[in-house]
């Protein structure tokens, strides 16, 4: 009811600024069949008499949203909660049962990467036909071939069939040529998901350049932290329905504590929630500590001082690629910094029975205040808790030698004079 | 419709690129690529004779001066364009469920798809029409007489295929028995287009069935078949009624396609 208040408000806003809109969603429904037993033949629609049994579902339910030029929105859901159906639908592969879809400048869907390839084609013939059905001209492909070879690093393979080709080779080449298709507005399916960290690395830098040429992306993902990173807005869909709409962190935690949540209530590994402490616990979090310099443990720090995060933990079983992470909140709620393994690049590949892990910070920045740690062991997506500790640490900080006291954190930030003009002197 | 005319315009490069795909894919795994395409008809071509001219004894009419008297000859006038049709429609039956993939996952005027089909086979036909005019020549056929009127009749022939593989490969996507029934229509439509035998034999029927040759002729292959005989065997220009039925029965084949197709195209997506 708020959320639906809200979006009409901000129809009306932005239909006065039509020319500023991408993509336009009106009171959007889509409807689909699921057939009992239904048979794609002749036979069976003559034995049954036309009468297929089938379940009607909405899949969309009045979905209704505006997206200016250059802005990326992110879709986030579960499984089946109409992310991808929305998708095709501004792709214009699926058409909606009610409402409008309408949308400025020319679209392009990458739902999947090599869609059309040929597999007896040699890497050339591919990137023509490829192209063409991504809806580049000849001219275009021409023009772009040597880069898209080069950004693909298939040169001495362009002219072999791609049946031979690795699958890294084959979804280099088909990346290469999509993110080659120059549209105003840009659809991507969890085309992130593939590959490996070097490949979506490079997946997020050409996505990121996008965005600074200030191209229009709706970007549907299960990574948080990429939604968290590219989206200036964030949809979140749940069976069908906008649940929430608004800022990237706002509604990414609001998912992830309804994820939590549900896995709780579906009585899903056990999961086990006492007080501010959630998740499946395969890996438990034993102790937190915050040492100083020498090693001894202690709360009270200085600004400046050396400051190291030690997470004692135990894995019951092998874990594969987990992430560990912290987050340090000014007692009045202020995030001051939510660091991972991952984010930070620090790569664990399992881990298994008892082991230490440290956060080290060398000269910590935070000015004089009373903070809160929360510890927290994610798997790879960041969406699965093991063991989440809910702003279960504090620690103080105190002045010590620093004479900067208000604010946050004391930024490495130097003061110079540049010039100095006596003008007093002159008159 | 203005506007899907224009779209199937911005996208006449994906047409080209699949007609260039299926020939691709089709000439490359052999060195004699094109040759081997020929076989096929060489081959029926020897069968049917022996059978039909030497065993059954079915004979092409005599005719006049200028044209030539041979089996063979006679059964490819009609045994090419035959298997332009037969052929692409085999093929594009599959042409919107085998692409599934492609009609999932990207957007474009669906109808490109069968169509491309159609079109390399038209290139196919077009080889084996080359390769027949040359073994005219040899036989000193006058066929040049009336090439450009031969043309007319492969392009309207083209827009007649071009409807029946909207149709369908349309049906094709709702009920995936159509494959199978489609074998026994095409043999049926075979034995009911004067392929193998001469019209002649249709009209000597007309004493004791004088409906016959008119029902024969409903029949737009048979139309067809009898107009690329005309020209290529016979050295005379076909029937301008004959024709100008063929031209009507195609442009409404493939309006009728046209609009079928698209009726049903916008949930060829969810039905795949």
């Amino acid at each position: 009811m708020d959320v639906s208040m809200m979006l009409g408000a901000r129809f009306g806003r932005t239909k006065d600024m039509g020319d500023e809109m991408a993509i336009e969603v009106n009171h959007l429904w889509k409807k689909f069949r699921l057939y009992h037993e239904k048979q794609h033949t002749l036979k069976y629609a003559l034995l049954s008499g036309h009468r297929a049994i089938f379940e009607e579902f909405w899949a969309l339910k009045d979905i209704h949203f505006i997206l200016k030029r250059g802005q990326t929105l992110g879709i986030i859901g579960e499984n089946g909660s109409g992310k991808s159906t929305l998708l095709k639908i501004l792709a214009r592969i699926l058409r909606p049962d009610k409402g409008e879809v309408s949308t400025r400048g020319k679209v392009s869907a990458l739902l999947e990467l090599g869609a059309g390839f040929h597999p007896e084609l040699s890497g050339r013939e591919n990137v023509y036909l490829n192209g063409s059905i991504l809806g580049l001209s000849y001219k275009e492909i021409n023009q772009k071939f040597d880069e898209i070879v080069g950004f693909a690093e298939l040169e001495r393979f362009i002219d072999m069939p791609v049946k031979n080709y690795s699958s890294g080779m084959y979804m280099r080449l088909a990346f290469a040529i999509a993110v080659n298709v120059n549209p105003d507005i840009l659809l991507i399916d969890e085309i992130l998901a593939v590959g490996d960290e070097a490949f979506q690395r490079k997946c997020l830098e050409k996505m990121y350049d996008y965005k600074t040429r200030g191209k229009t992306i709706v970007f549907v993902s299960h990574s948080m932290d990429h939604i968290r990173n590219m989206c200036d807005e964030v949809i979140w869909l749940k069976e069908g329905e906008i649940q929430v709409r608004g800022n990237p962190n706002k509604v990414v935690n609001a998912y992830i504590q309804y994820v939590n949540l549900e896995e709780q209530r579906k009585g899903k590994a056990q999961q086990q929630v006492e007080g501010s402490r959630w998740g499946s616990r395969e890996i438990e979090i034993n102790r937190v500590e915050f040492l100083a310099d020498g090693g001894q443990s202690k709360t009270l720090f200085e600004t400046g001082e050396k400051f190291i995060v030690r997470i004692n933990f135990k894995a019951h079983r092998k874990i594969e690629k987990p992430v560990f992470g912290i987050r340090i909140d000014r007692a009045d709620g202020v995030c001051v910094t939510r660091p991972n393994t991952k984010l930070n690049n620090v790569f664990i590949d399992s881990v298994q029975g008892e082991g230490t892990i440290e956060y080290v910070v060398d000269s910590l920045p935070l000015l004089p205040g009373s903070y809160l740690v929360t510890a927290a062991i994610y798997d790879y997506h960041c969406l699965h808790s093991y063991d989440h500790h809910e702003q279960l640490y504090e620690f103080q900080v105190t002045p010590g030698r620093e004479k900067e006291s208000y604010g946050v954190v004391k930024i490495p930030g130097r003061w110079s004079m540049i010039e100095q003009r006596d003008s007093l002197a002159n008159d | 419709m203005v506007e899907k005319l224009k779209e199937l315009f911005v996208f006449r490069e994906l047409l080209l690129n699949l007609v260039k795909r299926e020939l691709k894919v089709k000439y490359k795994k052999s060195i004699l690529g094109f040759f081997w395409s020929l076989l096929n008809p060489i081959l029926t071509t020897i069968v049917f004779t022996f059978v039909f001219a030497v065993l059954l004894r079915i004979q092409p009419p005599v005719l006049r001066y200028g044209a030539i008297f041979s089996f063979p000859v006679f059964l490819l006038c009609a045994l090419l364009p035959w298997n332009f049709l037969s052929i692409s429609l085999s093929l594009s039956i599959n042409s919107i469920v085998g692409n599934g993939n492609l009609v999932k996952k990207v957007y474009f005027p669906r109808e490109i798809l069968p169509s491309s089909t159609v079109l390399a086979n038209l290139i196919n036909f077009c080889l084996e029409l080359l390769v027949l005019f040359v073994l005219l020549a040899f036989l000193g056929s006058r066929f040049f007489l009336y090439l450009p009127l031969l043309i007319a009749i492969t392009i309207i022939q083209t827009l007649f295929t071009i409807g029946m593989c909207l149709i369908f490969s349309c049906l094709n996507v709702y009920f995936r028995d159509i494959q199978h029934l489609l074998g026994i229509i095409l043999m049926i439509w075979f034995y009911a287009t004067p392929i193998i035998y001469p019209f002649e034999y249709v009209l000597q029927m007309s004493h004791k069935l004088p409906w016959l040759p008119f029902v024969y002729k409903l029949n737009p292959m048979a139309t067809f078949v009898l107009a690329y005989r005309s020209i290529l065997y016979e050295c005379q220009p076909p029937s301008l009624f004959l024709l100008g039925y063929a031209v009507v029965v195609s442009l409404l084949t493939l309006y009728f396609g046209y609009l079928f197709f698209n009726a049903y195209e916008p949930t060829f997506a969810e039905e795949i």
